[in-house]
């Protein structure tokens, strides 16, 4: 089996292979290309699915307890600097390729229906494979420079993938945004990387932690030092992650094409920060304040994100801030030492979410055929409803999907959720309820975006409320803001007053519209099976993944660990874990602590279920009539907590008015030297235009007379 | 000795050559006296010799369907140089014909380079010939011609032999520069190109018979070496008008006047030899003639080639700003280029050669690229204006990546070949103490980055509007005519390695760092490991030699 290991660097470089042929067939043979699509969608879920196999592989050969693999060249050596390059294959690495490839796999798939009308359809695979191998190659990454190379490719990667549809202006200035934004955060993490490569003299995480710590024993560094640049580094996932105050750009990027969002926006590339906290953990474990400042940022962030979902209207803009939060979740535990929780959230999170994601796309792909090929109309839950009846195997994703996040046993998400809040409640209660509150307002969001989806009536046919989304335009226009006026709306019924239910068109020829023209159906319909294969497929680790981390028998804290921990190591875990088992089963286990906690997460999210059906579902409750003084947090969950507004006015407002005065400076100034020195060219370029005469024998008197320079010059010693 | 009764078996071949004579037959030796000849290190050389006469024959025999397979016939033989040079690798002759030749590791490598710059050349040509309707063969000979110059002069270490293989290669490249004959600037790059050729040879004849004198009449360079320790005056005016002969192969300013007026009027694949190959020799012959006869005057000749090395990088980068033409640009350009590479040569350490030798193989592929680039541009549009690029993008993405890899890779952004190349050359300059050096190549490197990313933002402007006449009508790329196959693998090969050359530097510099350690005349400690048996006895003479060198230096 040894061979699985010394080509394990081949996993990153089997989707590269295909992102090269692809790139060079749409480069140099387009045509051909683009008459063979489906050749080009079959070598990138070829060159995936061979990553997936050999990923499990390894993951089978680490659980039966082989040992970590680490393999490395020398990349660059100048004098006593050198700048190894290689891979390394430990628990954690394994479990993350599989994560990678699998989402990765299906992801890649469900694309070829997803994008089958796109012309750009040859360019998403070789940017899909470009990505899948950069992901990849991040994972296996055994030193900072590598993680940091293969970070900045992901970040290129998302770039390209989110302006994928570079000619509308939305999406090219979310590209840009994002592009921006993660670079406040990468120069914080390179600035990270150097300060330790200066204190520590190594970029390899193993050895980075060992040596900070006998410095710190020697007293040789201080460790207010250490401190600022583990917060430097941290500032790396603070962007990558979508992390407060970094988030911005994660909302805005859903303007790609939905399977990204799914696979970069959702399970892995996002992810990437939570792994990168995760290998530096030895360092970051022992300096307390930053553990705090980890774990009190992701708590705002995993309330921030919720907070914010509540009332978005765009189907994948709820989901992009559901994932904000969950990350906040993950990055918390992380920064309570709940290492392996974190981790475990991660994995559950990667599939539940990617795969609510895909049934986003999956009703945006219905919706177009009625709505037509506008993101504003066909992703706005306004003109929803009533789906299930369409989509049935969509909609039972989605609910799988919705039930695992909520935290509902026995899904997925109710295991990973259950040991951070467990984990974090033993740190610090405070931390703790601000994760449950969000565990309850999650429930409440996720499922008010089941109800307005796939409940009620359908309401897309409904061209009055049709034009009032168009207006509003994908600004956050308060479509319902006169619930809280208490005025009756200007026109048509709003998404959360469905209790009027959306009237017949009564102009004749947009009926007529409607039936024949522009190609348009009256009615969504479910999508091919190459979508709804992948929506199947993981439903299953949403379903059943969770039972490798329960807390009774827990299958995957023993397997993923703190490299400190290393306590029951060397051997097969398996044993280990077959042995809990026993001890369970013959009830040995604590059941009280455990339901205590469970039942109270659980209990806050079916209260958050109950409400939300209530109000979307049932409407036994009207918005209506809800107080009116609750109308300024409305506003301010719908506006994002105004943090836009105030970058805009502060960062970008005060870097134009900075630009302007720069402006001035140059035009005044800089400008004048330029002149002179272009003067000075130029009178020198006409000087020298005399020895470039052209005539040969002046050029031969040159050379002479420099000959006699240089030897009066040199000899003048002598 | 089986080594030895192969190496006889060589000679008789090539000193006689009658057909009749086998492999391994008559061990006579005619020239036996002194000893062994070790023709062996001339193999590559023998099979550049003998595609050329090839070449000739098929030309002046075959019809002009023959005449079709003569670019293959020379890249055949070319390649079969290189994998005799790779041969060569595992067994350094380090001394041969009585001390007139080394196939040690650096002249090895160096010789690689002008080889790998001819194979390029071809593949350019090949097109570019069919297009310009000018007869076939004489190109090919004369470009085998002057590789095989090339070669030799990496590897001499005799006066003579310098001499004859420096003209060697001069004299093929003016005939190159002037070989379309019906261009009258092609005639008159030629005729100036011959002219200032023949003026700087005479100031390389005159230093040469200095030196005859000054040694006593000794004509091996390391001979002479042991008498320029008190040489004077005489020495210094001999140690100046050497590097005046040798700076106008380098085209290092004030050296260089020839270099605008003969790259303009040459046809394109020339110019791109002659900045490639055509220097890599000049920097072979430098580093050997410097580091062996003038050890004594370490000092001197840094400080000379000090000046030398600003002016050049001063010049040649700022000229080229002015430049509205990209094959002029270029040309300016590479004279700015070589600038940087004297740095490794005035640092004259072990990482100093060594970046020397690593930057010189990725300007060869770089600096090859973008002339390939312009030779397929110039071909389609009978244009080289920067202006007339604008727009390109829309038209050839494949050229606009090529091109722009090529000349971001020259003007050193990272992750890039380049970048490592000037990377390695001014860390090791910094670390000799070249400071000065140093700085000036950082903010000429900075012009550098100004004009070639200012050709890149033309190409690839978005608005159709902007689009120049000749990108307006831009013809589709047929890549089944004559020679275009041979252009795109070119394009494809230094594309994918200017690409990885940088991010995967470490074996190529390596190679260079293997090849200044192994090679003895240049005195680095752990050269004795590897010398071979037969030439022990000349290693110890050698040996003392380096080390005088090493202290002249500390």
């Amino acid at each position: 089996m040894e061979f699985i290991y010394t080509y394990a660097w081949l996993i990153p470089v089997y989707p590269l292979v295909a992102a090269f042929l692809l790139g060079l067939g749409i480069l140099m043979f387009n045509t051909w290309t683009r008459a063979n699509r489906s050749l080009a969608a079959f070598l990138s879920v070829f060159s995936t699915g061979t990553a997936m196999v050999h990923a499990f592989a390894l993951l089978v050969s680490q659980v039966q307890g082989h040992e970590t693999v680490l393999r490395t060249i020398t990349w660059a050596q100048a004098g006593s600097f050198s700048v190894d390059m290689g891979f390394v294959v430990d628990h954690l690495s394994a479990m993350m390729l599989v994560v990678v490839t699998t989402v990765a796999f299906l992801v890649q798939i469900y694309s070829d229906g997803y994008m089958a009308h796109d012309p750009g359809y040859v360019r998403f695979y070789a940017y899909l494979s470009l990505f899948s191998s950069s992901m990849l190659g991040l994972v296996v990454s055994p030193n900072l420079v590598q993680i940091y190379i293969f970070w900045e490719l992901v970040g290129m990667c998302s770039y390209l993938l989110i302006g994928f549809w570079y000619d509308r202006q939305a999406a090219a200035e979310a590209a840009q945004k994002a592009f921006v934004v993660n670079r406040v955060g990468d120069f914080g993490l390179l600035l990270g990387i150097l300060g330790f490569y200066w204190i520590s003299g190594t970029f390899a995480f193993n050895e980075i932690g060992r040596n900070l710590q006998e410095m710190l024993a020697a007293g040789a560094v201080s460790s207010s030092l250490i401190a600022l640049f583990a917060v430097l580094v941290f500032l790396g996932p603070v962007a990558k992650s979508a992390q407060f105050p970094l988030h911005v750009w994660l909302p805005d990027a859903m303007e790609g094409p939905t399977p990204i969002s799914a696979l970069i926006h959702a399970a892995t590339m996002v992810a990437a920060g939570v792994f990168l906290l995760a290998r530096m953990f030895p360092v970051l474990e022992g300096i307390p304040v930053v553990m705090d400042i980890i774990a009190w940022t992701g708590a705002g962030t995993a309330f921030l994100g919720a907070s914010i979902a509540i009332t978005q209207n765009d189907i994948k803009k709820g989901l992009a801030y559901s994932t904000i939060s969950q990350l906040g979740y993950m990055v918390m535990a992380m920064g309570c030492g709940a290492y392996g929780a974190s981790l475990f959230h991660l994995m559950t999170h990667a599939y539940f979410k990617a795969m609510l994601f895909l049934c986003s796309g999956s009703v945006i792909h219905g919706m177009e055929a009625v709505v037509g090929h506008d993101p504003v109309l066909a992703q706005d839950m306004r003109l929803m409803g009533g789906l299930r009846k369409y989509m049935p195997v969509t909609a039972i994703t989605f609910l799988i999907g919705t039930l695992a996040i909520c935290g509902i046993p026995p899904f997925a998400g109710f295991w990973s959720k259950d040991e951070i809040l467990s984990a974090v409640f033993e740190r610090n209660p405070a931390l703790w309820g601000v994760g449950f509150l969000t565990a309850g307002i999650t429930a409440f969001y996720m499922f008010r975006i089941y109800f307005l989806t796939f409940e009620g009536e359908f309401r897309g046919t409904n061209l009055r409320l049709r034009q009032e989304v168009a207006v509003s335009a994908g600004r956050p226009v308060p479509a319902f803001a006169y619930v809280f006026a208490g005025k009756q709306p200007a026109f048509g019924p709003g998404a959360m007053n469905i209790q009027e239910k959306p009237q017949p068109s009564s102009h004749p020829e947009a009926q007529e519209n409607l039936h024949d023209g522009h190609g348009h159906a009256s009615e969504p319909h479910e999508s091919p099976w190459s979508m709804t294969f992948p929506l199947l497929a993981l439903a299953i680790p949403s379903v059943l993944i969770g039972l490798v981390g329960t807390p009774f028998a827990n299958f995957f804290e023993a397997f993923i660990h703190p490299p400190a921990e290393s306590v029951a190591e060397a051997g097969s875990i398996l044993p280990l874990v077959a042995a809990e088992w026993q001890e369970v089963l013959a009830g040995h286990f604590d059941w009280a602590e455990f339901l205590i906690m469970a039942g109270s997460s659980v209990g806050i999210g079916l209260v958050g279920i109950t409400l939300a059906s209530l109000i979307y579902w049932q409407k036994r409750i009207d918005l209506g009539t809800f107080p009116q003084s609750l109308q300024p947090l409305y506003y301010f969950s719908l506006n994002k907590w105004y943090i836009d507004d105030l970058y805009e006015r502060v960062f970008v407002q005060g870097t134009r008015f900075v630009a302007r005065e720069a402006l001035e400076v140059d035009s005044r100034i800089v400008d004048g030297v330029v002149n002179l020195t272009g003067l000075v060219t130029m009178v020198s370029g006409e000087a020298m235009k005399y020895l470039e005469s052209g005539k040969a024998q002046f050029y031969a008197l040159i050379i002479f007379a420099a000959v006699v320079v240089m030897v009066v010059a040199s000899g003048a010693g002598f | 000795m089986p080594e030895a009764g192969r190496e006889t078996g060589n000679r008789g071949m090539l000193a006689v050559d009658p057909p009749h004579l086998s492999w391994s037959s008559s061990p006579m030796d005619v020239f036996a006296p002194t000893g062994n000849l070790y023709a062996g290190a001339i193999w590559p050389e023998v099979v550049v010799t003998l595609t050329l006469l090839l070449v000739l024959v098929v030309d002046l025999v075959g019809g002009s369907a023959a005449r079709k397979s003569l670019p293959a016939l020379s890249i055949f033989g070319l390649i079969g140089a290189l994998v005799t040079l790779v041969l060569q690798w595992q067994q350094p002759q380090l001394e041969s014909f009585l001390g007139s030749f080394a196939a040690d590791p650096i002249s090895i490598l160096f010789r690689g380079l002008v080889v790998g710059t001819a194979v390029l050349t071809v593949m350019m040509a090949e097109r570019y010939i069919a297009q310009s309707g000018a007869p076939t063969g004489e190109f090919y000979v004369l470009l085998l011609t002057a590789t095989l110059g090339g070669m030799f002069l990496s590897g001499a270490t005799d006066l003579i032999l310098v001499f004859v293989s420096l003209e060697t290669l001069g004299i093929a490249s003016y005939l190159m520069a002037g070989y379309t004959k019906r261009d009258p600037r092609s005639s008159e790059a030629a005729l100036k190109y011959l002219l200032i050729g023949a003026s700087s040879t005479a100031i390389f004849l005159y230093g040469m018979s200095l030196l005859y004198g000054l040694s006593g009449g000794q004509t091996k360079l390391e001979a002479i070496a042991s008498s320029m320790g008190d040489a004077g005056l005489a020495g210094i005016i001999a140690l100046v008008l050497c590097i005046g002969g040798i700076g106008f192969k380098l085209a290092a300013v004030p050296f260089h006047q020839w270099t605008p007026d003969v790259y303009e009027g040459s046809p394109t694949p020339v110019v791109a030899f002659l900045s490639v190959g055509s220097k890599a020799a000049g920097f072979a012959l430098a580093v050997r003639f410097l580091a062996t006869v003038f050890p004594a005057m370490t000092e001197e000749w840094r400080a000379v080639l000090s000046v030398l090395a600003i002016l050049t990088m001063i010049l040649g980068n700022v000229v080229a700003i002015a430049q509205t033409r990209l094959k002029r640009l270029l040309a300016y350009s590479s004279i700015g280029q070589a600038g940087f590479v004297l740095i490794g040569l005035v640092a004259g350490t072990e990482a100093g050669y060594a970046s020397l030798i690593f930057y010189l193989m990725v300007y060869l592929v770089m600096n090859l690229g973008a002339f390939l680039c312009v030779t397929l541009f110039s071909l389609k549009t009978g244009t080289d204006e920067i202006s007339e690029y604008s727009g390109l993008y829309q038209k050839d993405p494949f050229l606009t990546l090529c091109l722009s890899i090529c000349l971001l890779s020259l003007g050193g952004l990272p992750p890039l070949a380049g970048f490592f190349g000037k990377l390695y050359l001014f860390w090791a300059g910094w670390q000799a103490g070249a400071y000065t050096l140093v700085l000036v190549g950082l903010v000429t490197s900075v012009i550098s980055i100004y004009y070639y990313v200012r050709v890149v933002k033309t190409i690839v402007v978005k608005e159709p509007q902007e689009m120049s006449v000749s990108v307006q009508n831009y013809p589709e790329t047929n890549w089944q005519a004559e020679g275009m196959q041979a252009l795109r693998v070119g394009l494809v090969l230094t594309l994918v390695a200017t690409i990885f050359a940088g991010i995967l530097s470490n074996p190529l510099f390596t190679l260079s760092t293997q090849a200044v350690e192994q090679s003895p005349f240049l005195g680095f400690p752990t050269a004795q490991a590897f010398i071979p048996q037969s030439a022990r006895l000349q290693v110890a003479v050698k040996g003392s030699l380096g080390s005088s060198a090493q202290t002249g230096e500390g």
